[in-house]
């Protein structure tokens, strides 16, 4: 709180004072009161007016300010109210006790609102576990009694399944704790399980995967990894011309092994490249190609923050689509205590 | 050669016995869960699988009661699959741990890889349709006394199409099968290892074992 603001804030309390002290004089001088008289009481009645001002800007000022102290070292902004001491002038205090109210009414709705989440997170969680089981229980149906038809619904039911782990990942997203098992294996292996997730629509649409010196160890959450390689095969599927192809390489850049997964697809235009990473962003690809949702790639995204890894996108219109995944490699992972 | 399953999902338990007496396993399970360990050790299993979930106990105390008095082998098939989950079965000493929805062939293959550590003199786990036999372990095929010996991807073709014998089964069936075993072949390559395996069974003596039902599949 400046004394300018404060002034201005008070300017009617100044010309009353301002006028007061006019007309004292006038009716003093009126009455031929002395020069020295009027001299005095005009002191008297402005001193005890700026007494009065500046006691009640010192409190002010101390209480606004150590409010403002509060709330920008506070890191829950809406615990304020908690904090907050009486301060001793009664529109403060009005104002206190509104805070404190509005506060509690906020953090109320807040841990309510938490706790739904995580209570439907929960639910989520286990909804998850229950539908695997008729899932795996039709896909054992269909193993031991394999023929056109049953082979097709297997395709349903696979499908279904990269949903409903979709659905999972989303939720492990969300997250506070980060439950990643890291472990090591090595690049081949990432990219052959989610290969085999994917086997069956990359087949039959002719597309070929080529691997390219992906001999190489990294410690990485297996699954998580899996699925985010998986979400970039099925783009590929997806967005794909003629003769598909995936390939997958690998190089080592400072600390980190970059596996790299390009495809012979319809590519992305430079428009919506640097937004393919949103939630919810499907661009001209997704309006074309009804079936985008938009979350693929965010959820790549926000895993690969979570586990320390880069994931970056390169693209050109008609050629073809490239995506960077890097690990932090294992010495590097070692000096950092991890 | 017998399996103990242990599971309380009635679709899953019958499926999984149905898919394992194909490959020849007895199968044995049982609706009492209140006492399904000793039920399990008292069936001379050679191997259990365990799931997680069932009614009265976990499987982890189930796995622990067996453990106190035997090593039969024990694999894990579950639907929780964390990592907690994972760590705690191999931690009270299940062997193997595999998540749903489990591939069945991998399932299999892992079966036989602990079944040939258990046992010294593992036996040989045999397809046979109308007098071909393939044994799966040697990757070798015989008829009327003669045998030959298989490549891994005309091995996995045969098995496939043994297995649901009397069944079309489509070329990208095919394919993804031996995607499954991390072949990652090509439709070229699938012609190749059909004409290669049609000449050894013409070799010894079964020229149209193996039919073809154009636009459909293959069928032994």
């Amino acid at each position: 709180m400046k004394v300018k603001d404060y002034a201005a804030d008070h300017i009617f309390s100044f010309l009353c004072l301002v006028v007061s002290g006019l007309l004292v004089f006038a009716l003093l001088w009126l009455i031929e009161t002395p020069m020295v008289f009027i001299f005095f009481v005009e002191s008297i009645l402005f001193t005890a007016f700026v007494c009065a001002f500046l006691y009640d800007y010192w409190r002010r000022r101390s209480f606004y300010n150590q409010l403002w102290e509060i709330l920008e070292r506070l890191e829950e902004k809406t615990l304020i109210g908690e904090i907050l001491v009486q301060p001793g002038f009664l529109d403060g205090q009005i104002f206190d006790e509104i805070l404190r109210r509005v506060n509690k009414y906020q953090n109320d709705r807040l841990a309510d609102a938490e706790q739904n989440s995580q209570e439907y997170q929960e639910y989520l969680d286990s909804w998850v576990h229950e539908i695997k089981t008729p899932i795996a229980a039709a896909r054992l149906i269909v193993e031991n009694h394999k023929n056109p038809t049953t082979l097709r619904i297997d395709d349903e039911l696979r499908r279904i399944d990269s949903f409903v782990e979709q659905v999972l990942y989303y939720a492990r997203s969300a997250a506070v704790e980060k439950d990643f098992k890291v472990e090591k294996t090595t690049l081949q292996a990432l990219v052959n399980s989610a290969l085999k997730t994917y086997s069956k629509p990359l087949i039959q649409v002719g597309g070929r995967p080529v691997f390219s010196g992906l001999d190489v160890p990294v410690c990485a959450d297996t699954k998580s990894c899996a699925f985010i390689i998986g979400q970039i095969i099925s783009n590929s599927i997806k967005y794909r011309t003629e003769n598909l192809q995936v390939s997958f390489s690998a190089y080592a850049k400072q600390n980190a092994v970059r596996l790299v997964i390009s495809d012979n697809g319809i590519g992305i235009s430079p428009a919506d490249l640097p937004r393919v990473f949103d939630k919810g962003f499907t661009g001209d690809n997704g309006r074309r190609y009804s079936k985008s949702t938009g979350i693929g790639l965010y959820l790549c995204k926000k895993l690969c923050n979570k586990m320390n890894m880069d994931i970056m996108i390169q693209s050109m219109l008609g050629e073809g689509t490239t995506v960077i995944l890097s690990f932090p490699m294992e010495s590097y992972l070692q000096e950092a205590g991890l | 050669m017998k399996l103990f399953i242990i599971e309380d999902e009635v679709p899953i338990r019958e499926e999984l016995s149905q898919f394992f007496e194909k490959y020849g396993f007895q199968c044995e399970s049982s609706d009492d869960f209140h006492g399904i360990a000793q039920l399990a050790l008292a069936s001379g299993a050679d191997l259990i699988l365990l799931d997680i979930n069932l009614p009265y106990q976990d499987g982890f105390q189930v796995c622990r009661e067996i453990r106190q008095s035997s090593h039969v082998p024990i694999i894990v098939l579950t639907s929780r699959n964390t990592d907690f989950d994972e760590l705690m079965s191999l931690n009270i000493g299940a062997d193997d741990f595999v998540s749903k929805p489990y591939n069945a062939q991998v399932l299999l293959v892992r079966i036989q890889k602990l079944l040939s550590r258990a046992s010294e003199t593992p036996d040989s786990v045999v397809l046979t349709h109308k007098g071909l036999t393939l044994n799966l372990l040697k990757a070798e095929i015989s008829y009327n006394g003669q045998d030959k010996k298989l490549t891994k991807n005309e091995m996995g073709i045969l098995r496939l199409l043994m297995v649901n014998k009397g069944n079309i089964i489509p070329r990208d069936a095919i394919i993804d099968d031996l995607w499954q075993s991390e072949e990652f072949i090509d439709e070229n390559t699938l012609n190749v290892n059909i004409v290669r395996l049609r000449k050894t069974l013409a070799e010894i003596g079964l020229p149209d074992y193996l039919e073809t039902k154009r636009g459909l599949g293959y069928l032994v």
